[in-house]
């Protein structure tokens, strides 16, 4: 898809899951988007940083808390993490209920070693996963994940990216999302919410 | 306070020995990352002058490339945008911030350590530079 088509698509998708106030389980409310049925349930094949194949199976049981960047991203991919690392944090004895789920964006320059380094610096619980060629675009293309690498004459590059928090509950059923407005607070609580079954 | 006072650096045009310290530069720190990882830097900058400053770029001795952006986010997608010029209006002043407006760091010739000084010169369209202290923070400390 042309990013233009792909930036549109995801545009939609925010604004659709945006209007969706509460279909689904009618019981929780939450302070994030809710997403429940309007995304598919949780499935890839990645790499972790030890080189170990992953699945969405390998999680079930846990929230799982999915999102993307890059290590030679400066500012708002370190920006994600910290506010992860914190959720963490306040999560407690909760957190062994989540999973957190780094997925590169930019696997040829991201080796095992970078992505495990860089995940480290900010909480070790948080999992690095890559892929080359189609099992991340699979995974993007469910998602919906906006990705276009923009290349400097100079060889420098940045790569736009969704910056979306797709969180899953503990079947793998995708339940919320949030961005970058919503507080350290509300996805803490409600992902606290999912541990404990909602 | 101390911190503070550290922190706050105070810049006198050179020069011009009549005119009141116009630009000021507080707050600056640039986040600690793995080696071979670039980092960003962020800071206030306060135009306490009568004239409109323009930031146009920035150099440090511990980075072989150091670049303006600002980060935004639409619709859940986020962007890093290239940054030539950041006005600062009389009496106005300008956040570097996570998320927003950062100093790229790239290419990164040592690993800092954190709680070291990184001095980054700062320049502008009119030809001024001010070099001021910016403090390598654990990204746990933010």
């Amino acid at each position: 898809m042309r990013p233009v088509v792909r930036l549109a698509f995801a545009a939609l998708l925010i604004a659709f899951v945006g209007s969706n106030a509460g279909c689904g389980k009618p019981a929780a409310h939450f302070a994030l988007s809710n997403v429940t049925g309007q995304l598919p349930p949780l499935q890839f094949e990645l790499k972790d940083t030890a080189g170990k194949q992953r699945t969405a199976a390998d999680y079930r049981g846990k929230v799982v808390m999915l999102f993307f960047g890059y290590t030679h991203c400066p500012d708002v991919c370190p920006t994600t993490l910290l506010h992860l690392a914190h959720v963490l944090k306040q999560l407690g004895p909760d957190a062994k209920h989540v999973a957190m789920l780094f997925v590169t964006v930019d696997p040829q320059h991201d080796t095992a070693d970078k992505l495990r380094n860089y995940t480290a610096v900010f909480d070790s619980r948080i999992v690095g996963l890559r892929a080359v060629g189609k099992p991340l675009a699979a995974l993007e293309k469910r998602y919906h994940v906006y990705v276009h690498k923009v290349v400097k004459p100079d060889g420098n590059y940045r790569i736009d990216h969704t910056a979306s928090i797709y969180v899953f509950d503990q079947k793998g059923e995708a339940r919320l999302l949030a961005g970058g407005t919503d507080s350290l607070a509300d996805i803490a609580k409600d992902v606290t919410k999912l541990v404990n079954g909602a | 306070m101390k911190r503070t006072l550290a922190s706050l650096v105070l810049l006198v045009i050179a020069g011009s020995a009549w005119a009141a310290p116009a630009l000021q530069v507080s707050g600056a720190w640039i986040r600690h990352m793995p080696a071979g990882i670039p980092s960003a830097g962020y800071f206030n900058l306060k135009n306490e002058g009568q004239d409109t400053r323009y930031l146009v770029g920035a150099e440090c001795a511990a980075f072989g490339n150091t670049m303006l952006h600002r980060s935004v986010e639409t619709n859940g997608v986020s962007r890093m945008l290239h940054v030539d010029a950041v006005k600062v209006a009389p009496g106005g002043e300008v956040e570097f911030a996570p998320g927003g407006y950062h100093v790229m760091f790239m290419m990164p010739r040592k690993t800092l350590k954190i709680g070291e000084q990184v001095p980054v010169t700062l320049k502008f369209k009119n030809g001024q530079q001010i070099t001021a202290d910016f403090t390598v923070r654990s990204p746990a400390s933010e």
